[in-house]
């Protein structure tokens, strides 16, 4: 009861997204304000290079796919319905882009062993927690089935709402919820050493 | 069933743990009736918080781009896919104007300076004076003359078509089948008159001085 009244404060929070901050930016790109898709790009091209960087495995490739992507955008912009949110929209394109981009260069993408080195090379030294304890999270994410990674890293990694994984992973919002949940759980599994397969 | 119902309703506790405000009043009172209930799911909520904060901290793959080249690098992928008319863009932005400046010139150079205005027009036909023949006052052929002029239906005197027929001395086989009252050749200049003239030439024929000759 107890853990209820603590959470009281919460039930009369708005919904996380009832409104799309970038739709009056895409308003205003469809009226011929050219400013405004430069405003666009400068609110999502950090989120766009980083879910470009997990698919693609070098710093300049993430940035040729992240600029692939934006151009992708503003050719579609103008006929974009607003059915999605626009951050969605992008990132989805972003997806696309990413992996048709693995699809073409297959076997010039660096190992696994090669990306976590070099995350841990780059890692800002604050912020790290243990170098083997963050590789062992890295490889336990690499291990989930596709949906639950993707469902996963999208909501952790780039902070996006449930509505919004739902459209990117092409589910309902309460799949990707449960997904989420699964994720979370596998991976508690494999981190414990119990690796028997998942849910 | 109830069971059922208990294992949708743990699906939710990650959502629940990790986004509250994104469940409907309805899951947020079913999941918050489960941990009330189960110790175990506690144990569980908390792990799970442990380890979306864990990940969180997790530092992002790569190293950070420069973000205004990056910026800079989709700006100028984007400028050349920019629907601006082609007349706007850059290397056609100094020779169009250019262009359209010169062909207005030009046109307004020929419109507003005709050296030779005259030249170009035709020159109005010269009235020619014909020589009224002199005829006999009592010959009344003269009256008939406006009609070759206007080709107003005239009533023809008799007398004058008499004298016509009577003139032709040639016989018919040398004349054309065409053959009209007169010669087409000594009609022609008729053809070349302006307005002012003929009418000039009417007025000059239908004056009784001339009409009638000398009294």
């Amino acid at each position: 009861m107890d853990v209820l009244a603590a959470r009281l404060p919460l039930l009369d929070a708005a919904p996380a997204v009832s409104t799309d901050p970038d739709a009056e930016l895409a308003e205003r790109f469809r009226n011929g304000e050219r400013a405004a898709f430069d405003q666009i790009v400068r609110r999502h091209q950090k989120g766009v290079w980083y879910l470009v960087r997990r698919y693609v495995k070098r710093d300049a490739d993430a940035s040729d796919v992240s600029q692939q992507a934006f151009v992708r955008a503003f050719k579609g912009l103008a006929t974009f319905r607003g059915t999605a949110t626009v951050r969605s929209w992008i990132y989805r394109i972003a997806i696309n882009c990413a992996l048709s981009w693995l699809r073409d260069h297959r076997r010039e993408e660096p190992t696994e062993i090669a990306e976590d080195a070099l995350v841990e090379a780059n890692a800002a030294p604050a912020k790290i927690m243990g170098g083997q304890e963050g590789a062992q999270l890295r490889a336990a994410i690499g291990q989930l089935p596709p949906k639950q990674k993707l469902v996963l890293e999208l909501r952790v990694f780039d902070d996006l709402s449930f509505k919004e994984v739902a459209e990117l992973a092409e589910c309902t919002e309460n799949t990707a919820k449960v997904n989420f949940h699964y994720a979370v759980k596998r991976l508690r599994e494999l981190l414990a050493g119990d690796d028997d397969g998942g849910r | 069933m109830a069971g059922d119902k208990d294992r949708g309703d743990v699906e939710l506790l990650s959502a629940y743990v990790d986004g509250i405000a994104e469940l409907s009043l309805d899951e947020r009172k079913r999941v918050d009736d489960l941990l009330a209930r189960d110790p175990a799911l506690r144990a569980r909520e908390t792990d799970t918080r442990a380890l979306l904060g864990q990940l969180r901290e997790l530092p992002p793959p790569g190293s950070e781009p420069d973000w205004s080249a990056l910026e800079r690098g989709i700006g100028d992928a984007v400028r050349e896919l920019d629907p601006q008319p082609w007349w706007s863009k850059s290397r056609w932005r100094f020779i169009v104007p250019g262009v359209a400046l010169a062909m207005t010139a030009a046109i307004l150079a020929l419109v507003l300076h005709d050296p030779q205005p005259d030249l170009a027009r035709p020159e109005p036909a010269p009235i020619t004076q014909h020589e009224t023949p002199v005829v006999d006052p009592a010959d009344e052929l003269s009256a008939s003359t406006p009609l070759w002029l206007d080709g107003t239906d005239l009533e023809v005197a008799l007398e004058a078509a008499e004298l016509f027929d009577l003139d032709w001395d040639l016989d018919e086989e040398s004349l054309p089948e065409t053959a009209e009252l007169l010669p087409p050749t000594d009609l022609e200049w008729i053809d070349e008159l302006d307005g002012e003239s003929l009418d000039r030439a009417e007025q000059f024929l239908d004056h009784p001085r001339h009409r009638r000759g000398p009294s």
